[in-house]
């Protein structure tokens, strides 16, 4: 045993956590019925809302329409549909945060939604009447950033879970394409569909894979870096997202997206009818955030991996 | 605890409370933070019991959620004050000097951090790249630079 594991074990000896585990039992039950009961009736909801498209569809369709076997056309083939639900999830409650699920969206459409918001905080130095670590929604910011001989360093981080998985009923693959891959850490909750990325086969059961930023993405976090000036998320990159979905019966299901970030920063995702979602104000979350990059106070990169994708 | 054990809340609480409770307070540094935290963590554990699937050992698995909570409060801290920079809330008994407890928390947090999961919960480097999403090279060039602090900071006499 290490000296100096020896000592903080002699020295933090005398604290004990005491807490009452049965309530906490208790309280954390009561929820899980809760949130059970919602789903059973939201799943209800949605299998008749389902099954009713469904009956519509083949009323409308041509006689002899057919299903057509596995394939790869950026079309919807048959009467299938898909739910996809970004994970927006408060990590104090566990509940998805309140702001971004709509029982309403869930009801009348494919809900897509991916909670990603790039939040900058400004480390500035060089004065001591302005030094200090400022949130984008500081209102002092503008006067700060117009003032000479300042050092300003801008620390990205993410807020929001960036995972992506899909609600429906016998799905087998969900294949994405997309072309920047602004995208980053890419995971999914599933565990019985193969999820494959620009045709690379990055998840299956027992496989996690993380994605790492786009080389596009972390260029534009520099250029962010190289000057003193309000972030301008305008020149953020965007990016194109085609998700196809594969069910059991072999047909399959398309949808497109675009993905940008609008001014505070949100990665708007915008569907085939221009509808948006994650189209946020700048202080709407303010839960927890992951860093997708992180610079010193100095402006100096720390550890980042540029390694790519790993796999357990 | 064996692998052939029952996962039940109350086992691993009575095995990981004071564990988890003495991690949280060398990472935040405050005695009541630490409390707040250890809570929130059995409360994920037993939300996340069933996902628990012995790819890794218990003890690692709680670890990891452990982590992830104290460094999901200290961001939640940092608009109302930086936390990397308060002074310990924790009393030692050793007046003379500072105390090894002192010591590490007074090291940066992505050190200290390292320092914790190497030496005091003796987890491999591997193991610690891991948990904190790097290489082992880096793992390797923060223990080495958390080696140099503490050694500034406890003495010639200070060995690891």
């Amino acid at each position: 045993m290490s000296e100096i594991r020896e000592k903080l074990e002699l020295e933090l000896d005398k604290y004990e956590f005491q807490t009452d585990i049965e309530n906490l039992k208790i309280k954390e039950n009561h929820r899980m019925i809760k949130r059970r009961k919602t789903a059973i009736v939201l799943s209800t909801i949605a299998i008749v809302f389902i099954v009713a498209l469904s009956v519509i569809f083949t009323i409308n369709s041509t006689p002899n329409a057919t299903i057509s076997a596995n394939t790869m056309t950026n079309k919807t083939v048959g009467n299938r549909s898909f739910f996809i639900v970004a994970s927006a999830l408060d990590s104090e409650t566990g509940e998805p945060m309140e702001a971004t699920v709509d029982d309403a969206l869930v009801l009348d459409k494919d809900m897509i939604m991916i909670q990603t918001m790039l939040s900058c905080t400004y480390y500035v130095s060089g004065n001591e009447k302005y030094n200090g670590v400022y949130d984008p929604y500081d209102e002092r910011l503008e006067e700060i950033l117009a003032q000479e001989g300042l050092t300003v360093n801008k620390c990205f981080s993410v807020m929001g879970d960036e995972s992506m998985w899909v609600e429906g009923e016998d799905i087998t693959k969900v294949e994405y394409e997309v072309k920047n891959g602004i995208l980053f850490k890419w995971t999914d909750s599933v565990e019985s569909k193969r999820i494959v990325l620009n045709n690379d086969e990055v998840y299956s059961p027992q496989r996690v894979v993380l994605w790492r930023p786009s080389e596009e993405l972390l260029t534009w976090i520099e250029d962010q870096n190289s000057h003193n000036g309000p972030v301008d998320f305008s020149t953020a990159p965007k990016d194109e997202i085609s998700i196809t979905v594969t069910f059991s019966d072999m047909s399959v299901a398309t949808r497109k997206l675009k993905l940008y970030y609008n001014d505070y920063g949100y990665l708007v995702v915008e569907t085939e009818d221009g509808t948006k979602y994650n189209d946020g104000k700048l202080d709407d979350y303010e839960h927890w955030y992951k860093k997708v990059c992180e610079y010193d106070e100095n402006g100096n990169p720390i550890i980042w991996d540029y390694s790519g994708r790993r796999s357990e | 605890m064996s692998k052939n054990t029952s996962l039940d809340l109350d086992s691993i609480y009575l095995e990981y409370k004071d564990y988890i409770f003495r991690t949280c307070i060398l990472y935040l540094k405050d005695y009541h933070l630490a409390e707040d935290c250890t809570q929130n963590v059995f409360i994920k554990i037993y939300r996340k019991i069933h996902t628990f699937k012995r790819k890794s050992s218990l003890k690692t698995w709680i670890t990891g959620i452990c982590i992830n909570t104290c460094k999901d409060m200290i961001k939640k801290k940092r608009h109302i004050e930086s936390i990397d920079e308060t002074t310990p809330d924790i009393s030692t008994d050793i007046e003379s000097q500072i105390s090894v407890t002192e010591a590490v928390m007074s090291l940066p947090l992505k050190i200290r951090e390292v320092v914790i999961l190497y030496y005091y919960r003796e987890f491999t480097m591997k193991e610690v790249a891991e948990f904190t999403h790097t290489k082992i090279s880096n793992v390797e060039y923060r223990l080495r630079r958390a080696r140099a602090l503490l050694k500034d900071m406890l003495g010639d006499d200070f060995c690891e």
